[in-house]
């Protein structure tokens, strides 16, 4: 066990070395440069914007709705925060490539828009489900 | 060292962030974490196996089958790291109230795992981002994509592992239980279970919606998919059209010039008559899209032993593209057995932005390197 957390360990050191020497020796300084600050802001919006704001958005679901509905709002959020994330720089781009690159041609915030319609459906859906059983239950 | 020694206080000071961890348990983020490391190690390797395409050591070239080879293992590696962003920001949401843990450092080993998971988090948002970022042919950033795309690559890799040792008695403590044990009884909102599957449907969604740009009959489900072939001409897309690559239509008097042995030069109308060899190819981009076609040209082979060459040869193809890394191209081995220098695509002639008046199709093979606009074949 202990011998293969350190054999883990060592493997992940060196993978780590050879990934930081590699990158110092064939890397122009600017770029480099580029990078680090890259890997800072990178963290930064993370840490200091997104995950607040999740945080923040999470308190407020708590303290808006009653925790039957909050769970399948919650789990809508869940479901679509993927394709949201992924569809900013999509429509970002969107009609920047030349036609015959078949590259970026769709009209990717309606198409997001029918997704988050059908996760809404969908949880409306399943929550229907859940106050008709707990109904009958009692 | 002992936090006192540290001097810090023993309570964190007023006002310091606190997080319900209901949701946010081990169990939770263990469960997450495994199936997130499984994807990396699968990325990393598909990764590995791309750039190899592209530096292959010449002792053992790329093998011609299967011929779906590097389309499978791109398409993966696009779709495997497309499918961890949304798992990524739920692990990372996961441990985000670790990121207050107090105190800050317990020791100075425990300061520098901290340093190594701020390593392993800085790493993967930029290399899921930036990778992303290049399928959709978007660069606003100062490096070399590839490379330091590559160089990351290990960076994240060994952090992960570093991660898992460090973690791995509490990952395993934490699997080998129900995810749901010693969460709360009267559950509100959300419970684990439903957290984990309503994670488990949003990466499901994510690879619905995008996999059709790699797997043709998914394509009608590709609503966020940045590559969709219904929509390129003769119904496979482009990856640089002849304008960015500054090429012009050749007239009738162009002819491919074949260098060997026995030189000799193939004018455009003997090179369409011979055009007679077919082979159903796909065609796999290294930014994961990929297409099955219907190809027609001549035999590579044949065009080697007319100039003096045999299967052993290396054969090295130049484009008319005046300048770019992928103006040339060099095939050997199996590979080049089952070459075919492309006239035709999906029945119809060449279009320009498909190579016209010929181009290089070869099974298994990265897309760019079968080089567009052939001018030159030479045979070594």
């Amino acid at each position: 066990m202990t011998r293969g957390r350190l054999v883990l360990g060592a493997a992940g050191i060196a993978f780590i070395l050879f990934g930081t020497f590699r990158l110092l020796t064939e890397i122009p300084v600017p770029a480099l440069e580029g990078l680090a600050t890259w890997l800072v802001i990178a963290v930064a919006v993370h840490d200091g914007v997104l995950a607040p704001v999740t945080a923040l958005g999470g308190y407020g679901l708590n303290r808006l709705l009653p925790p039957r509905a909050r769970r399948y709002v919650s789990g809508a959020l869940v479901v679509g925060v993927g394709i949201s994330v992924i569809t900013v720089p999509l429509v970002l781009r969107q009609g920047t490539q030349p036609a015959a690159k078949a590259l970026l041609q769709q009209h990717y915030a309606v198409h997001l828009g029918w997704l988050w319609a059908g996760i809404g459906l969908a949880a409306a859906l399943l929550y229907a489900a859940r106050v008709i059983r707990d109904a009958r239950r009692s | 060292m002992p936090a006192s020694r540290l001097r810090l206080p023993v309570d964190p000071p007023r006002g310091w962030p606190r997080f319900d961890e209901r949701l946010r348990a081990l169990a939770v983020t263990a469960r997450l974490g495994r199936v997130l490391g499984i994807a990396i190690g699968v990325c990393f390797v598909t990764g590995l196996l791309s750039h190899y395409q592209y530096q292959p050591w010449s002792w053992l070239p790329e093998p011609a089958h299967p011929s779906w080879g590097y389309r499978f293992t791109q398409g993966v590696h696009v779709t495997t790291g497309i499918a961890s962003i949304p798992l990524l920001l739920v692990k990372l949401w996961s441990v985000y109230p670790r990121l207050f843990a107090w105190p800050p450092a317990r020791s100075l080993v425990h300061a520098l795992e901290r340093l190594s998971v701020g390593l392993l988090v800085a790493v993967a948002l930029v290399e899921f981002t930036t990778g992303f970022l290049n399928v959709l042919a978007w660069y606003p950033w100062p490096w070399p994509f590839v490379a330091v795309h590559r160089f990351l690559g290990y960076l994240l890799v060994g952090s992960v592992l570093l991660h898992v040792a460090v973690k791995l008695p509490a990952i395993r403590e934490a699997l080998a239980r129900p995810v749901g044990a010693g969460e709360p009884v009267a559950v509100t909102g959300l419970s684990r279970r439903g957290l984990l599957a309503a994670t488990g449907a949003g990466v499901a969604l994510v690879v619905t919606t995008t996999v059709g740009q790699s797997v043709g009959r998914l394509e009608p489900l590709a609503l966020l998919a940045p590559r969709r072939r219904d929509r390129a001409p003769q119904h496979v897309p482009v990856n640089k059209t002849a304008a960015q690559a500054r090429v012009r239509r050749v007239g009738p008097d162009w002819a491919l010039v074949v260098d060997g042995p026995r030189p000799f030069t193939l004018p455009l109308a003997e090179l369409e008559v011979l055009a007679g060899a077919q082979a159903r190819l796909p065609i796999a981009c290294v930014e994961g899209w990929s297409v099955d076609a219907h190809w027609r040209g001549v035999r590579l082979m044949d065009v080697v032993h007319r100039a003096g060459g045999d299967a052993d040869s290396t054969v090295h193809l130049r484009s008319l593209q005046p300048h770019g890394a992928y103006a040339r191209s060099t095939i050997s081995g199996s590979q080049l057995a089952a070459a075919l220098l492309a006239t035709h695509l999906n029945g119809e002639r060449l279009d320009l932005d498909h190579g016209y008046p010929v181009r290089l199709i070869a099974p298994d093979r990265a897309g760019v390197l079968n080089t567009k606009w052939l001018a030159r074949v030479e045979i070594r």
